[in-house]
């Protein structure tokens, strides 16, 4: 772990204020403000909610605060790469130098999530939403861990430099977000034909091939259900942690690949 | 002069890291094969009753009356079986405030619904499985989750229902 880059990392996403507007509009005003609107008028809370105060949200934080953070060539000037051909040309390990990015952004994704959270559950509680401690320290945890593989997903697809791949991690981003616009549900009613039947077998396949990428790239521990299981969840937890290790370890190899000119700007 | 394995190379990958992914990614194939093989039992979920137990209840008890509309064939009612339902303080709360009710729906498999489950989907306006509805003791609904959602928003939408409504809820608690 490397102090300055730490500090530096902290910085810049820290000192941009356009980034923090839009911070503290998406990530707190607008999921607080849903949450007091539905309590108000007895209402459910809608999938925009349960996006924004879960995993798309801890996502839509990270992916503005911390764009170019980890040090991608487009986003270098003012945006926490500027130093990184530095950094590259002093004898600091690439693997130090990916290690403590991703803790440095996981560690305020994870934050700036967590304490959103338990405004939103301190509002709950103030209208009679009642959720036991256990409960809420379960979000807080929740929101470091999503923060600690979206950060460790976001690190690969910026320190790659390869145009497809950069692609290919954006197509995957929006169809793993498309499944999170509606929980997944079966149509009522008897089997539909014609028409009717295509439509729903299109959704049907796009929301299962939106699942499935979900659980092979961004796998999940619902801390609460494991604390309050009679199982533990092993395969979920291995998945979590095997899927961080490769997108870090990827990092690194990509990283080692990279030179940097003198004379470049 | 020629580098040694001590010197500190900028570019090298730690070994350690690269043994613990590697152990990690077997751990979890090894993992998913085995619950492949061998699935676990499911573990204690809520004890519903169906509509034909619950018209033979005399009274709710001014407690709210859950409905799980649900479908054998529906793999997202399931999974919400397996995992949300099972987790403890949802199915302890459950058990503890509401008549928990399932609906079945078996116009798939028989081409229609008895009147009854028909009536309750039209009155519920039920367009998909899994869904619950929380109904007062006489029948109006109080709230409504649609999907397989998590154990805590699941949670978050029965207390919140609990709170909004408390004439309805237990009165011994």
């Amino acid at each position: 772990m490397n102090k300055t880059i730490m500090i530096f990392t902290a910085m810049s996403a820290c000192l941009d204020q356009m980034k923090l507007i839009y911070v503290a509009l998406l990530g707190f005003v607008v999921p607080i403000g849903m949450k007091i609107a539905s309590m108000m008028h007895g209402a459910t809370d809608s999938q925009t909610f349960e996006m924004l105060t879960g995993k798309v949200g801890v996502a839509f934080i990270l992916m503005v605060l911390c764009l170019g953070l980890a040090g991608n060539t487009s986003t270098q000037g003012g945006r926490g790469g500027e130093y990184l051909p530095l950094v590259f040309t002093r004898p600091v390990s690439r693997s130090e130098y990916v290690i403590t990015k991703w803790v440095t952004i996981t560690i305020i994704g994870g934050m700036l999530a967590a304490v959103q959270n338990i405004i939103v559950a301190l509002a709950g509680f103030h209208f009679g939403e009642i959720l036991t401690l256990q409960a809420v320290a379960s979000m807080v945890i929740e929101r470091f861990l999503d923060a600690g593989i979206i950060s460790a997903a976001m690190l690969l697809a910026m320190l790659n430099k390869n145009t497809i791949f950069q692609i290919v991690c954006i197509v995957a981003f929006y169809i793993w977000m498309a499944g999170q616009t509606i929980p997944p549900v079966s149509v009522a009613g008897p089997n539909p034909t014609g028409i009717d039947e295509l439509a729903l077998q299109s959704t049907k396949f796009m929301l299962s091939t939106s699942q499935l990428l979900s659980d092979l790239i961004i796998p999940t521990i619902n801390v609460y259900d494991a604390l309050n299981g009679s199982q533990w969840p092993i395969v979920p937890v291995l998945s979590y942690l095997s899927t961080v290790a490769l997108y870090l370890l990827f990092s690194i190899a990509v990283t080692n690949r990279r030179e940097f000119f003198y004379g470049s700007n | 002069m020629v580098p040694t394995s001590k010197d500190r190379s900028a570019i090298a990958t730690p070994p350690v890291f690269i043994i613990a992914t590697v152990v990690l990614l077997l751990a979890r194939i090894a993992a998913m094969a085995v619950e492949f093989a061998h699935p676990q039992a499911p573990p204690k979920g809520v004890k519903w009753m169906d509509l034909e137990q619950f018209s033979q209840i005399q009274g709710t008890g001014g407690r709210l009356v859950l409905y799980e509309f649900y479908a054998e064939w529906c793999d997202p009612a399931k999974r919400m079986e397996s995992t949300t339902l099972c987790n403890n303080d949802l199915r302890e709360l459950i058990e503890a405030k509401f008549i928990p009710v399932r609906v079945t729906d078996v116009a798939r498999e028989k081409g229609k619904n008895p009147p009854l489950i028909t009536e309750l989907q039209k009155k519920y306006r039920v367009f998909a499985f899994p869904t619950l509805v929380i109904a007062h003791p006489n029948g109006d609904a109080a709230s409504t989750l649609v999907g397989s959602c998590g154990s805590l928003t699941t949670y978050r939408f029965l207390s919140r229902t609990l709170s909004l409504v408390p004439r309805y809820t237990n009165k011994k608690n």
